[in-house]
């Protein structure tokens, strides 16, 4: 099998499986409640945005903001759909590996500009009503990001090293605020244009060919394939979601200094606690998305609703407090080194204390502000 | 009176719809290393989960009191580098962390320059020192081990069974599964041979032999026509 015929049938693969945790999510049920009224309630959105558009934007917020949202949504990857079982048999033929990159890329670039043409055209009304972009700035925007997107996924195959795939993935962030908000120019854009040709052209000839990086490669298509399914995961209580921490070591207590000073073992257990909790990104994040969310709601809901949104908040907190809890006390290795299960109690409400505590307190302390203005 | 450190009387052990292992009586005495042996699926490892007491199914009593589990797969807490996992340990047992004698003994099986590592990014074999160091520093009354040699070089392996004699000295009983015969009849004062999830055989080297009726054979050929 060729490299175009192998694409097409794991790209046909991959579709099927996407289709299927989709579709093990949103039943007829949620199409017809929540997915079916949404599309159907967009476009009136869209054109509501075109004839009020300070509704939903302010023209205090500057448009670097929302240039950061367009960048923040528009980058993209190279899909070829590696697998692992592909470095027993695909890495005797480079070929075959080089043109499924070669097919991945094509259709990478067609989904780039596409994202790019939808999400200008999303933004196109706050352009167009606060910042006096005309059409032609707009055409020159989506050209810009379209790039922008295509630099990175070429980046993504090519450059290796965290490090050095930030730093070159921020200067293309500025490359592209500096040319929508100082350099909007065809000219411009026409020869930043030839220099994207030379390197795709680069890319196609040689970078294509490289096998160095297919461990990582297969990784990140793992990755991409579990996407949705982590979303789902991440959303659901009923199962263990968090990934192990990244890195070789811990950002926080880099030399596995202590937290608190007490020589207890119930406090022992939970400094390792807050630790093996503070190094989980996704549970760190899910925090701070669920307080960030609560206080929105309270800042922008009318009064009597503020009150319900900080009770349902406060319980919602809580509970997903506890199930944190409960997953930290579950490793297996507990059964290595056992913990006393008499300190379990105290553990827990210092645990509660201390994660919820500061949640309601900020929720409360907030509360007050709105209503009283102290 | 010599009193087992180790009691196990194990009726039926399994899982949900399978009942694995039957009828296991099996003592471990001070100082006594035992060890288990039998061919792949013989019910090894589920033995040693009703040891500790996580079969789902379960029937018959074990008497045991202080222990120390170094499991075949190493299991370490998630988000814990390997220095926290030995400052935890002894929180619980209520000693003062000796921090000096636990880094000597990083450093001498090759783990100091990465104790504020996460051990889960570690080598097999590192897994298995770290894991065997965390057990040998509790001193328990007796020891469970599953397969200790999996991934440790012939060095580690050396220093393990040096130690493990120092805690058998000490008066700890061992109860070791292993697949490597040729070390096992060395170090171990008896065995217990399983299959198909019953024991078949049980004693002292010499009582292997008569039961598998080969005479000076070694406990390789005697595992052989045995099983």
């Amino acid at each position: 099998m060729n490299g175009k015929k192998l694409f097409s049938e794991r790209w046909k693969e991959e579709k099927r499986y996407q289709k299927e945790v989709i579709r093990g999510v949103v039943d007829l049920v949620t199409f017809l409640y929540i997915l079916g009224p949404l599309l159907f309630i967009i476009p009136y959105i869209y054109i509501e945005l075109w004839h009020m558009p300070s509704l939903y934007w302010s023209e205090k917020l500057p448009i670097t903001f929302l240039l950061l949202l367009l960048v923040a949504a528009g980058a993209g990857s190279i899909r070829f759909y590696v697998q692992e079982a592909d470095k027993v048999f695909l890495l005797q033929v480079k070929s075959v590996i080089a043109d499924m990159k070669r097919q991945g890329a094509v259709v990478a670039l067609g989904f780039i500009i596409l994202k790019s043409l939808l999400l200008t055209a999303a933004v196109l009304p706050i352009l167009y009503h606060f910042y006096d972009y005309s059409m032609r700035d707009a055409a020159l925007i989506v050209g810009w990001l379209s790039m922008y997107g295509w630099l990175v996924a070429m980046v993504r195959l090519t450059v290796s090293g965290k490090w050095r795939m930030k730093f070159v993935h921020a200067f293309f962030v500025l490359l592209f605020m500096l040319n929508v908000q100082v350099l909007m120019n065809p000219f411009i854009f026409l020869a930043e244009g030839a220099v994207v040709l030379g390197v795709t052209w680069m890319f196609f000839k040689y970078s294509v060919r490289s096998t160095g990086k297919l461990d990582a490669e297969i990784e990140e298509e793992r990755r991409e394939r579990h996407r949705y399914l982590g979303l789902i995961f991440q959303a659901s209580m009923e199962t263990d979601t968090a990934a192990a921490p990244g890195g070789k070591r811990p950002w926080f207590y880099r030399k596995s200094g202590r937290m608190f000073s007490s020589e207890s073992s119930s406090i022992y257990l939970l400094e390792g606690l807050f630790k093996a909790f503070l190094r989980r990104r996704e549970w760190v994040i899910g925090y701070l998305q669920i307080l960030g969310l609560c206080m929105l709601g309270v800042l922008l809901l009318p009064v009597w609703a503020k009150f319900l949104m900080l009770l349902v908040g406060l319980l919602f907190l809580l509970s997903w407090t506890r199930y944190i809890f409960e997953q930290l006390l579950t490793s297996p290795f507990f059964f290595v080194v056992p913990f006393r299960e008499e300190e379990e109690g105290v553990v827990w409400k210092n645990f509660r204390n201390t994660l919820f505590g500061v949640a309601a307190l900020l929720l409360c302390v907030e509360m007050g502000v709105l209503l009283f203005g102290v | 009176m010599n009193v087992p450190v180790l009691q196990a009387d194990i009726i039926k052990g399994g899982y949900q719809d399978t009942e694995v292992v039957r009828d296991i009586t099996l003592n471990v005495f001070p100082g006594e290393l035992v060890g288990l042996l039998g061919p792949n699926g013989a019910g090894k490892s589920t033995t040693i989960k009703s040891l500790l007491g996580i079969l789902p199914t379960f029937e018959g009593s074990i008497h045991i009191e202080d222990y120390a589990y170094i499991p075949e797969r190493p299991i370490y807490y998630e988000g814990w580098t390997l220095y926290e996992h030995f400052t935890f340990l002894f929180s619980t047992l209520a000693e003062p962390f000796p921090e000096e004698k636990v880094e000597a003994l990083l450093q001498e099986f090759g783990l100091y320059d990465v104790r504020h590592h996460y051990p889960e990014r570690f080598s097999k074999g590192m897994q298995q020192k770290g894991m065997i160091l965390l057990s040998l520093l509790r001193k328990p009354d007796v020891y469970i081990i599953d397969e200790p040699f999996m991934g440790l070089d012939p060095k580690a392996v050396k220093r393990f069974l040096t130690m493990v004699k120092e805690e058998q000295q000490r008066g700890a009983g061992v109860l070791m599964s292993t697949h490597v015969l040729d070390t096992a009849e060395k170090i171990c004062d008896r065995f217990i041979l399983m299959r198909e999830g019953k024991i078949i055989a049980s004693g002292t080297m010499e009582e292997i032999r008569k039961a598998s009726g080969l005479s000076d054979a070694s406990l390789f050929d005697c595992f052989d026509a045995l099983t």
